[in-house]
């Protein structure tokens, strides 16, 4: 039978030209979108590795302090905040999720070199964001004076260098710094759609002078009145400025509102496409049926069920679907091959894109020749046959 | 003849209401995405009611400070723009700003603010309509009072119907003055905001007087629309002070129109920009996103024209031309596709405000205003090209194909095997 | 083989009624080839269409090899037409874009457990039959109306079946080309004793026949 259509559709194709091109752009559009969208949806399904709910970030500015003043002064500044009830744990952090990133590193491990992100980070920081630990422990006031810089990994970047072996206790270098490690740590997110990638927590230097905190609250929801409370408590006799005195959650807000808006435009776009597919297609598809009753009428004769005739329009969208597609196919393997959509594309994604994309097709096919297929089948022979 | 083609396009769409549904439906929602992109397009670069210089309106928002071969790039801080910006001989003015947000709290309902700090020339360059009051001066910004220029949105918010001017409202714990009320500027655009203050409110403008690298940017209004003198000018001040700012060799400066930010292919140099590459890039992409609708449609064509092979075949025997057919039928599909085409924009016009409460609803405190994409005459009237184009394009290849139909073969009505 | 008790077929639409068939009572014997005349619109078209189970009349009761088929549900008309029908019509209906070949094996492809070898066999036997195995790669639209004719006879012949039914076979063609086909009809007859009905306009090739019925105005006259 399959035979017997693609027979029936190779004499068509020249009558079916329009269609495939039609099939043969909506498949590249499709794959490009799928395939560009796809990595970024499905980050949306995997853990941050932090519990951002109750945090908040403060930023200072000291812009007359000297280096040692500043130190003294963020030294008061985590007093004070400590003394608010509704604070539990002080972190100054570099790194802070949905609002700024660590920084890469050239990481070498025997040898070995790669990026790493590193995000550099005090004692107080696991507490702060509830970051979970797989292996060993966090660094803490014990690793002072310690002769190598103590880090805990992320289990992206224990998987990569390290592989089932155990990574504690063993040393890396990246740029002048040798550092141990004493902890594996859940994978951690920048946000909910960015990319997982490995990367390790390095202890912040006594002499840094960093201005800018993550605290963990025991209750943010009135924030307007923590936010007071803050400002109220943060007071020095220097040129000072809050440059941001905010709950994670708002953030995360700011952090995402691009990609949300981004995403719905993709959507928007991909369902204006598919609609137009859908409409071309099933004009053309209740046009060639129609043109085919004496065929029907025939077939019937011939000893052919409806459900025959409704398998056999059905099974011949299957096969033109097929023939649109191939080449599209061949050009997307080849785009994937050349790694032309670099990291949108990697791993299993790339495949996974072809795959769906071509299924969506299939499907988008088919529901345009259900209804067309659905009447053929119910067309009366006697007349089909006589209707010249 | 004409009046003859139109009258039976009509009779044709109604007699055809399956394929009429089809192209109409496919015809106008194309014609609605076509106009959103548009009008948001022109929203970012073309020139609307507040910025009606924006063709010669260049916006500085970027150094490049080289220091042994090294790049480090940023915005500019306001000292440097003062110093080396300000005051250049092919601008008519220079304004600095900056944009911050503010998020207020009024009787308990929380909104977040669009701040801008900026000087007395913004108000120079753009074109504002003061329902209250008056913009801040030179006096004011020297002096850095703490006065605010608010949107009729904000005085809503604030003070509901009643009277702005005179009042006060507080902004980060410090009380303004409210010397002004404007209508709101378009969204998107470098003149919106919610509140306009003096850039000398804030206390550290002039806390690193010799740091190139800050957080503001400058808008030149240029005399002429010679923009090309300006960067030139730019670039020679840029020469000259390359040995008096210590510690960089030398510093670039970017300073390009909403268009030319828009249309040049790299922001990495400071030269003049190509509008070539960028238009081809725009094209292809445009081609390819309505490669998709106009398959369909001529698919859709070929399937209603094929529906009419009879009707074809008696035109023919009578003595009808294969031109008179392809003139008939591309005019009906003219017809068609500009139907379509006005039911589209008349969708864009919702559209575009359901996409603006779409885009807010991500952020419940900083809403961008409603009006925000407003369909310009430009708009409407490139969306009306882009649909003759549309009809004249899918029309063509059907009508040339059914009108070399074989005339015996039309009138048979071609329901053979 | 068959026989026909009481048939009606008539076409309604909104304003007019058409009684196309009246009470028509008919049988037809095994291994008979019979002609069915009669004018334009007389409904000897209907009536072949419900012999063939194409079509299903208002009133009465069709039973064909014994079968009372009048019950039948889509699958199981659809598999009798199949096994034991075979058709043949005025303007053959072959499907341009299948070959010679193709189009001749239609009917055994609606046939359970028939392999393509076999399919491909049967339908050269029965090309052969017609005379027509050197054409067997050409396309319909290749050959003259005598010789799509005889693809469509090699159509119908290729399931062995019981019955053909014949609408106007020679009605598209020369008498020349007539008389082949005719006779291919005739020798099927008498060789495998497969029934034949054929429906024409044409006495000369009526005589050739064992009985002629006559149709006038939905009703048989003799």
């Amino acid at each position: 039978m399959i035979s017997h259509l693609f027979k029936m559709i190779w004499k068509r194709k020249g009558k079916n030209s329009f269609l495939l091109l039609q099939l043969f752009v909506s498949f590249l559009a499709l794959f490009l979108f799928i395939g560009l969208n796809l990595k970024k949806f499905s980050n949306y399904f995997k853990p941050l590795g932090y519990v951002y709910e109750n945090a908040w970030v403060l930023e200072m500015e000291f812009p007359n302090a000297t280096e040692a003043q500043k130190a003294e002064l963020i030294d008061a500044v985590k007093q004070k905040l400590t003394s608010v009830k509704e604070i539990e744990t002080v972190s100054v952090a570099q790194a802070i999720p949905f609002y700024r990133w660590g920084k890469e590193e050239d990481v070498k491990y025997k040898n070995q070199v790669s990026k790493a992100m590193s995000f550099e980070v005090d004692d107080n920081y696991q507490k702060a964001l509830d970051i979970k630990l797989l292996e060993g422990r966090w660094f803490s006031s014990k690793d002072n004076g310690a002769a190598k810089l103590p880090v805990v990994i992320t289990k992206d970047l224990a998987e990569r260098e390290f592989g089932s072996s155990s990574p504690l206790g063993q040393t890396f270098s990246f740029g002048e710094t040798q550092a141990v490690i004493i902890g594996v740590s859940k994978s951690f997110k920048e946000n909910t759609s960015a990319d997982v990638q490995p990367g390790f927590f390095k202890r912040l230097a006594d002499d840094k002078t960093v201005s800018r905190f993550v605290l963990k609250t025991r209750d943010n929801t009135d924030f307007l009145s923590l936010d007071a409370k803050i400002r109220k408590e943060l007071n020095f006799p220097v040129e000072f400025k809050i440059s941001r005195n905010q709950p994670l959650i708002w953030l995360k807000k700011y952090a995402h509102k691009l990609d949300y808006i981004q995403l719905s435009v993709a959507l928007i776009v991909f369902a204006f496409l598919v609609l137009n597919v859908f409409l071309g297609v099933s004009g053309v598809f209740t046009y060639n049926l129609s043109k085919r009753k004496a065929e029907v009428g025939l077939r019937v004769a011939m000893g052919a069920s409806s459900s025959a005739i409704l398998k056999q329009f059905l099974g011949e969208t299957m096969v033109l679907t097929t023939l649109g597609i191939v080449p599209g196919v061949l050009i997307a393997t080849q785009l994937l091959i050349m790694q032309y959509f670099g990291s949108y594309m990697e791993g299993y994604y790339g495949p996974l894109s072809l795959i769906l994309s071509a299924l969506f097709l299939y499907l988008l096919m088919l529901s345009c020749a259900l209804y067309p297929s659905l009447k053929a089948a119910k067309v009366q022979p006697a007349t089909a046959l006589h209707e010249d | 003849m004409m009046k003859n083609y139109i009258k039976i396009a009509f009779k044709v769409m109604l007699r055809k209401k399956y394929y009429t549904a089809l192209s109409l439906i496919g015809i106008s929602f194309t014609i609605m995405m076509v106009t959103v992109f548009a009008s948001f397009i022109d929203s970012v670069i073309g020139a609307n009611a507040t910025e009606v210089n924006r063709n010669r309106t260049l916006i500085f928002d970027k150094v490049s400070m080289y220091k042994a071969g090294k790049e480090t790039a940023s915005a500019p801080s306001y000292p440097f723009i003062e110093k080396y910006v300000a005051g250049l001989e092919s601008t008519e003015y220079v304004s600095a700003f900056t944009d911050i947000s503010y998020v207020s709290d009024v009787n308990g309902r929380l909104q977040g603010h669009h701040l801008k700090l900026t000087d007395e020339n913004f108000w120079k360059i753009m074109t504002f309509d003061f329902l209250e009051g008056k913009p801040f001066h030179q006096t004011e910004v020297k002096t850095g009072a703490r006065v605010a220029v608010i949107t009729e949105k904000a005085k809503e918010y604030f003070f509901n119907d009643q009277q702005a001017v005179g009042k006060s409202i507080a902004v980060y714990g410090n009380s303004y003055k409210v010397i002004g009320v404007v209508e709101p500027a378009v969204g998107y655009s470098k003149a919106y905001a919610d509140i306009y203050l003096p850039l000398t409110t804030d206390t550290s403008v002039y806390s690193k007087p010799n740091e190139i690298s800050g957080s503001y940017c400058a808008m030149l209004l240029a005399k002429t629309s010679d923009l090309k003198k300006v960067r030139t000018e730019l670039r020679g001040r840029m020469r000259k002070i390359r040995n008096h700012v210590s510690g960089v060799d030398s510093v670039k400066a970017y300073a390009f129109t909403a268009l030319e930010q828009f249309s040049k292919s790299s922001s990495f140099r400071d030269d003049e920009p190509e509008y070539g590459k960028t238009a081809i890039a725009l094209i292809v992409v445009l081609i390819l996103f309505m490669l998709i609708p106009a398959i369909s449609l001529i698919n859709l064509n070929l399937s209603r024209i094929g529906e009419r092979a009879e009707e074809i075949g008696i035109r023919k025997s009578f003595g009808a031309t294969s031109r008179a057919v392809i003139n008939q039928l591309v005019i009906e599909n003219i017809i068609i596709t500009l139907v379509g085409g006005l039911v589209g924009l008349g969708l864009a016009i919702y559209a575009s405000q359901l996409l603006v409460v779409v885009i807010n609803s991500f952020d419940p405190l900083f809403k961008i205003p409603e009006g925000s994409l407003i369909l310009s005459w430009r708009v409407f009237a490139s969306s009306l090209f882009s649909c003759l184009l549309f009809g004249l394009l899918s029309g063509v290849y059907p009508a040339w194909k059914i009108s070399r139909l074989n005339v015996i073969k039309a009138l048979r009505g071609g329901n053979n095997l | 083989m068959i026989q026909l008790s009481n048939i009606e077929k008539v076409y309604r639409t909104k304003t007019i009624e058409t009684i196309a068939l009246n009470k028509v009572n008919l049988g037809i014997n095994k291994g008979e080839f019979v002609a069915i005349m009669g004018p334009s619109g007389c409904g000897k078209s209907t009536l072949l269409n419900i012999m063939g189970l194409l079509d299903s009349p208002t009133a009465g009761t069709i039973s064909l090899d014994g079968q009372a088929v009048t019950s039948f549900g889509d699958k199981k008309l659809a598999n009798f037409r199949n096994k034991k029908l075979g058709f043949i019509f005025q303007s053959y209906h072959l499907i341009n874009d299948l070959s010679v070949l193709d189009n001749v094996e239609l009917p055994l492809l609606y046939r359970d457990g028939v392999s393509g070898s076999e399919r491909r066999k049967r339908a050269m036997e029965a090309l052969e039959k017609v005379g027509l195995s050197a054409r067997m790669k050409h396309y319909p639209n290749q050959l003259s109306g005598g010789q799509r004719q005889r693809v469509a006879i090699a159509r119908a012949i290729i399931g062995d079946p019981e019955i053909i039914l014949a609408d106007e076979p020679t009605g598209n063609l020369d008498s020349v080309m007539g008389e082949e086909v005719i006779n291919i009809l005739l020798n099927l007859n008498k060789t495998d004793g497969t029934t034949i009905v054929m429906v024409t306009h044409d006495e000369h090739m009526a005589n050739k026949t064992q009985r002629i019925i006559r149709f006038f105005d939905g009703q048989q006259v003799n």
